[in-house]
């Protein structure tokens, strides 16, 4: 019955159901056959929000929004332009610097693509590179985004193993340095081999001061957030809350960008997107129900284990099995459907639950860049005004360093592990 | 449905404040004065609820669900018409069994409540109902012109 529930879900997802439908009805179907207590429906899936981790979500989302309606992305472009604008590739470094500096406020990666994307975009074609290029380093950098510090995926893992969301926040900080300094290096490459453009000199210590000045409050938000959680000062979801709350007073104070208008537009932008990725989490409570019932999880972890219960294999059919979900799931639907049927045998057979969070998000903001579900392609597509033949060509050398990042994730557990032994 | 819709967003922009707001409120009063409000956490939670369901109406009326519309999209005008008919009156009743069974759980959980700050669960189960009985009707109105696309606001 398990089976014929999933099989239900992807067929009802592959003909253009909402998410949230294709969970709900083979659960419904399922709960009426087996004659179960229908009030059991509603209180899954309303008390599948009874958690507190979870309300950072929109906190985070609501600070992404709020940076892009006040201009806060704006700064740090300008200061990444400054500061790095003179290295081989120019722009292009700039985009994958900022998208680092950026996400270290904002947790989604398409906040980064919608926000800072847009003014990357604009700013390198303006510049002379050319609209799929600059769209393809804009997609390839905002991978970098969820598995650095905040991160609405790894809050979502987080929720669904029970692991503690400080670790996995942490543990992100290292692969996602790797994964900038690898592209950085791949756009030099690049921009070597085709002569981009680049600043005429490296900016002098007045310059780098003056652009510097107007960016340092933004800038100081990630060390905020972190050093907070680092020392004990506050979970995660007050971490969230505080850096919307100082967010809120440097635009309105500092910057005085922050309109009504502008603040009017990121709650309401927040509010939608918080209840369109949320709603799937409370479907999703119903449908590992029925699975757990189903014993699903440990008939796919008996199955899993009688072909090897060595933890590199494991980690390879992992990376198999999610990155093929990154391309047809999104990422908080994969995680919550996934993630419980695919975590107990590797965790089982030895592999940190922190560390396999880091692999299976990555997979899964991979799948952003990859068709036939890559959100990030179609939003490219649409602001670089490309066509997605022309944005996937543009990204293939971009792969190499992304796949790279995601062999070092996945092989040296003991660089993603590395700080986050440091707090245990 | 553009008032319905202006006084949802409007209340979910309030819990939305809400939201940000107490767990900040909370690490001042406990960090800075040493006093923490007791039942913050559980308050939070709840706002967290009420918010998603409360909004859900909204998402299904600007069509921004998330969806996998690439099979469907590649379907002749026709088929095409009729999958999206099949989709608005199956999430129309599937949001509407939701609803229902909400409805009838609110009734015998009337005494139940939160531990701490003693909120009714019938709150709770009452953003559920409402949320997803709006969408019902929402869906049902869609079955007469199905949405072409959905646009997912991330």
């Amino acid at each position: 019955m398990g089976l014929i529930v999933i099989a239900a879900f992807l067929l009802l997802f592959i003909a253009g159901f909402p998410v949230v439908y294709a969970i709900l009805i083979p659960s419904i179907v399922y709960v009426l056959l087996e004659g179960l207590p229908y009030g059991l429906l509603a209180q899954r899936v309303t008390y599948a929000l009874d958690s507190f981790p979870l309300v950072a979500v929109p906190i985070f989302i609501f600070v992404g929004n709020l940076m892009n309606s006040a201009g806060i992305t704006d700064r740090i472009f300008r200061f990444a332009d400054t500061l790095v604008g003179r290295a081989p590739g120019g722009l292009a470094q700039v985009n994958v610097f900022s998208s680092l500096i950026f996400s270290g406020m904002s947790g989604a990666a398409l906040a980064d693509v919608g926000g800072l994307g847009r003014i990357e975009i604009a700013a390198m074609r303006k510049r002379g590179f050319t609209a799929p290029f600059a769209a393809a380093v804009t997609g390839a950098s905002a991978v970098v985004g969820p598995i650095f510090p905040p991160s609405i995926p790894l809050i979502v893992y987080g929720s669904v193993t029970s692991v503690s969301i400080v670790q996995l926040l942490i543990a992100g900080i290292v692969p996602a340095l790797v994964c900038v300094a690898l592209l950085m290096l791949t756009v030099a490459v690049l921009s070597y081999r085709h002569r981009m453009p680049r600043a005429e000199r490296w900016p002098t210590g007045g310059e780098v001061l003056r652009d510097l000045q107007p960016a340092l409050p933004a800038l100081f938000a990630p060390f905020l957030m972190i050093a907070g959680m680092l020392a004990g000062l506050f979970t995660p979801t007050e971490a969230a809350s505080v850096t919307a709350v100082y967010v809120m007073v440097i635009s309105a104070l500092f910057y005085r960008d922050l309109t009504w208008p502008h603040l009017w537009q990121a709650l309401i932008i927040t509010v939608r997107s918080t209840s369109a990725i949320l709603i799937i989490v409370a479907a999703a409570a119903l449908f590992g129900w029925i699975l757990a019932v189903e014993q699903v999880p440990q008939d796919f972890s008996r199955w899993i284990l009688q072909f090897s219960a060595n933890p590199i294999v494991l980690i390879l059919i992992a990376n198999f099995i999610f990155f093929v979900a990154g391309m047809f799931l999104d990422s908080t639907t994969a995680t919550l459907l996934v993630v419980p049927i695919i975590a107990p045998p590797l965790v089982l057979a030895g592999i940190d639950p922190v560390h396999l969070g880091i692999i299976v998000i990555f997979n899964l903001m991979f799948g952003l860049l990859t068709p036939p579900m890559g959100l990030s392609l179609f939003l490219l597509t649409s602001i670089a005004e490309i066509s997605l033949r022309q944005l996937l060509r543009a990204l293939l050398p971009f792969y190499l360093p992304l796949l790279a990042t995601l062999a070092v994730i996945s092989f040296a557990d003991w660089l993603v592990l590395w700080l986050p032994g440091l707090l245990r | 449905m553009p008032i319905v819709s202006k006084l949802l967003s409007a209340c979910c922009v309030l819990v939305l404040v809400a939201l940000v707001a107490v767990p900040f409120i909370q690490v001042v009063m406990r960090d800075l004065f040493g006093a923490p409000i007791i039942g913050a956490e559980e308050f939070t939670r709840f706002l967290l609820i009420v918010l998603v369901f409360t909004a859900f109406p909204i998402v299904v009326m600007q069509h921004e669900n998330i969806v996998m519309a690439e099979f469907r999209e590649a379907l002749p005008a026709r088929p095409r018409k009729v999958v999206a008919f099949v989709i608005a009156l199956s999430a129309a009743l599937a949001a509407g069994f939701i609803a229902y069974v909400a409805w009838i759980t609110i009734f015998k959980n009337l005494n139940n409540a939160t531990p701490t700050l003693k909120i009714p669960f019938w709150l709770f189960l009452g953003s559920t109902f409402v949320g997803f009985a709006l969408a019902a009707v929402v869906h049902l109105l869609d079955t007469r012109h199905p949405p072409r696309e959905e646009t997912t606001v991330l």
